[in-house]
């Protein structure tokens, strides 16, 4: 299980299409620093995997995320799935 | 149990098109870095990353180092596991016969599975 770290916005960058491009069933996508900005895509629903983001980075930028398909998670969870996954990918 | 001696089996993603930023050049500086410490490497194009395997590319006029003659030394360094994404490839227009010798072109899936594989990967 890979945890991939999506810290671009997607819609100025192709990191997130570039990410599910790549990823495999049971991987789970970590929105983080602009990457949270992804919680305002329409179409995350469609996404099989799970998805996260990080409550901080969210605050930060006004984002509320009521998206039913994102969980939002604090930094020690942030650390508690990276110690879960066999690897991480940053996707910048 | 692996010593931190002990040669590691890294995956790199090469993502980004050459020139435009340092990216490419620093994951190609991270390549070579760690084959000179004799890791087990496998490189992977992908996404903008295959833009770097073009073999015509001349950058004398933009005054910065030839990006895909710096990767055909690969396998002087013993870096031979050379792999990249057949669908970025033609999504991008890039026929078979464009990119430098030596790379293995391989589907979305088996790149996948390249993901899967390895515990330790880094991107550039």
């Amino acid at each position: 299980m890979t945890l991939h770290l999506i810290q671009k916005s997607p819609f100025t960058t192709s990191v997130f299409n570039d990410c599910l491009n790549m990823i495999n069933p049971g991987d789970i996508i970590l929105l983080m620093q602009d990457g949270v900005l992804g919680c305002q895509l329409p179409n995350l629903g469609n996404i099989k995997n799970r998805v996260l983001a990080l409550q901080d980075d969210l605050d930060a930028r006004g984002i509320q995320t009521n998206n039913q398909h994102v969980e939002t998670i604090n930094y020690q969870e942030f650390v508690n799935i990276c110690t879960q996954c066999k690897s991480t990918i940053s996707w910048y | 149990m692996n010593t931190p001696t002990a040669p590691q089996d890294i995956l790199i993603l090469q993502r980004s098109a050459p020139y435009g930023s340092s990216k490419a050049r620093e994951g190609l500086d991270f390549i070579l870095t760690s084959a000179a410490y004799d890791q087990n490497l496998t490189i992977l194009f992908l996404a903008d990353g295959v833009f770097q395997l073009l073999d015509n590319q001349n950058s004398k006029g933009i005054e910065l180092k030839n990006h895909a003659a710096a990767l055909e030394v690969l396998p002087l360094y013993d870096v031979e596991n050379l792999f990249v994404i057949d669908e970025d490839l033609t999504s991008r227009a890039i026929t078979k016969d464009q990119i430098i010798n030596g790379v293995q072109i391989i589907s979305r899936e088996q790149g996948r599975a390249l993901i899967a594989q390895h515990s330790k990967i880094i991107g550039f």
